[in-house]
């Protein structure tokens, strides 16, 4: 039996426009694998920064450190994207007036497994809220051990500064703040009253994205790693909780070691939630380690399976109904 | 008697409501709105598919007939805010940023910029078809209140009730911890005190007597400060005044 199915009571069957108050969370560790960059202001501008305690247990007087910070919406930004791919080759993505369901044009078609699952806000036409809920994701070191400089120069044909035909010197040479490969960022992933199916597509989007920030055309090689799910009646912590507790299971107050194996973090993770969760004033019910890594083989297992996921994907979008 | 809870909410994340747009920056005042908390708290539900139009006289309405109240949340010594710029991206390979306009162009055809409009030009030598404009944000920057302010608001209920111990607030949901705890009160008959945190003035009793006040302009409501009135209050922490008999003026 698969572990969806095991655990579907948690879960409603259809989707329903009335919230139900039952969640999922999905504990992650991204795991940076390549140069990565987060920043809001562009190019040549630094990464992303909060100034927080490195750790829960923090003594008096302790000044808190710099964390790297991925931006909630940069996070679902690329995870629905990925989907609406999929969704796009099986011909999923409707069309209203004539034109298909594009992100950010005013298009939507409010009737695909994206629009109903990530939501969208339409001019005019009112809006469905993203059933996928995203928090700012911290870096587990501080920003001054996973951080370095690039500097970067863009050439001209002749691959030199110099171009000889107009005799300009290119300006074009900067320098780029970036996250180094195997940092770790600390992230829980809530989802909102999905139902069986729409977990399985989050999942999906989840493993297959692997590029985030800017430049994803050569950089921002990202790995998500699932370390825990949490079915519960009411919201977790918070990612800063979270990434606090890893850092004081991990290390005693000191900076950690860099790199540090994802594995580790993975634990420490599980025991940080085991810790948190005795404080919530709800039910839940955590997988196991086991659990965990079986229903990644299953969602591996369905996304190799085309006919099986198509089948689903279709099934997913006759069951939000006709169009209106 | 009611129960009154002063709940502290710590922001876990950087949060934004859109309280004022001049430009392309939108602006998070430093406060949190009492039908914003309503909702936030679980109190009342917004359906996850909206026809457009807030609901608040049917939501909020069922919360008075369930005597249950919240304040605004007033934030706790000197606010602190971030800065950030945001873009809306398309999901296609090419596009363009128009004047208040996401250019995308279906397979096959042409997009060609002129004179600040865009036109789709399915045929060599045709005009094309005119893109209009759309006022909705496509870039700009956004402050909102930093990660690490506190905000305190109270609860106001006929029931005893659980208050949860993690909300979402603002357009981005962002993560907020909340401290709750129940406060003794008596119900005194105040002249002339001074309520210094934020109050929604529509949720005033019409017996109050107010004498002046400061007023933060805000949608969906204004809110007031610094309230000098006289009237049956809740009398909490010695010195503290919770006018009674709020409810929300909807």
């Amino acid at each position: 039996m698969s572990i969806i199915d095991r655990y579907s009571a948690h879960l409603p069957a259809t989707y329903s426009n009335s919230p139900q108050g039952r969640f999922v969370s999905l504990l992650l560790v991204r795991k940076v694998e390549s140069e990565a960059i987060f920043r809001t202001e562009g190019s040549g501008e630094p990464l992303n920064r909060e100034f927080v305690f490195a750790g829960r247990q923090h003594r008096e007087g302790q000044p808190p450190i710099p964390r790297i910070v991925i931006s909630k919406r940069k996070q679902t930004a690329v995870e629905r994207r990925t989907g609406r791919e999929l969704l796009r080759r099986y011909n999923l993505l409707k069309g209203k007036n004539d034109r298909v369901c594009t992100l950010n044009t005013n298009t939507p078609c409010e009737w695909c497994v994206d629009c109903m699952l990530y939501g969208y806000a339409a001019g005019g036409g009112g809006s469905q809220r993203s059933r996928v809920i995203t928090d700012d994701a911290f870096s587990l070191h501080s920003a001054e051990t996973i951080t370095g400089q690039r500097q970067f120069n863009a050439l001209f044909d002749s691959s030199t500064m110099y171009d000889r035909d107009t005799g300009k010197r290119s300006t074009s040479i900067n320098t780029d703040e970036y996250i180094r490969p195997e940092s770790l960022f600390i992230d829980i992933e809530t989802l909102k009253d999905v139902t069986p199916d729409e977990l399985r597509y989050t999942l999906g989007n989840l493993f297959r994205s692997a590029r985030y920030g800017a430049i994803s055309s050569r950089i921002g090689k990202i790995e998500n790693i699932l370390a825990g799910v949490v079915f519960s009646d009411c919201e977790l912590f918070s990612n800063l909780e979270l990434t606090q507790t890893v850092f004081d299971v991990l290390g005693d107050g000191k900076d950690l070691d860099f790199p540090l194996h994802p594995s580790q973090a993975e634990r420490a993770v599980r025991e940080a939630t085991t810790g948190l969760l005795r404080d919530l004033p709800g039910r839940f019910v955590a997988l196991s380690e086991e659990e965990v890594n079986d229903l990644r083989r299953e969602i591996v297992a369905l996304y190799s399976d085309e006919s099986a996921l198509e089948s689903m994907l279709r099934q997913m979008t006759a069951s939000y109904g006709p169009r209106a | 008697m009611p129960h009154i809870y002063r709940c502290a909410l710590e922001l876990m994340e950087p949060t934004f409501f859109s309280s004022r747009e001049v430009s392309a920056i939108y602006q998070t005042e430093p406060l949190i709105g009492n039908y914003a908390l309503a909702y936030a708290f679980g109190f009342c539900q917004a359906p996850y598919r909206t026809a457009g139009s807030p609901r608040y006289r049917e939501d909020l309405g069922g919360l008075n007939q369930r005597g249950l109240y919240v304040t605004p949340a007033t934030i706790q010594g000197a606010p602190r805010f971030t800065v950030g710029e945001f873009n809306a991206q398309t999901d296609t390979y090419w596009y363009a940023m128009g004047n208040n306009l996401l250019v995308t162009r279906p397979d096959g055809a042409w997009a060609e910029g002129a004179m600040g409009a865009w036109y789709i030009i399915e045929r060599p030598g045709e005009k094309g078809r005119k893109l209009g404009v759309e006022n909705r944000p496509q870039h700009g920057r956004i402050r909102y209140l930093a990660l690490g302010n506190v905000a305190l608001c109270y609860v106001i209920s006929e029931q005893d009730i659980t208050i949860p111990r993690y909300i979402r607030l603002g357009k981005f949901m962002s993560k907020a911890r909340v401290t709750a705890e129940p406060v003794a009160f008596e119900l005194v008959h105040a002249e002339n005190v001074t309520i210094g945190f934020l109050l929604n003035p529509a949720d005033l009793p019409a017996e109050l007597a107010m004498t002046f006040w400061d007023t933060i302009n805000v949608p969906p409501t204004p809110l007031i400060k610094n309230l000098r009135c006289s009237g049956a209050c809740y009398r909490i922490d010695r010195d503290r005044y919770l006018p009674a008999r709020m409810a929300f003026g909807v």
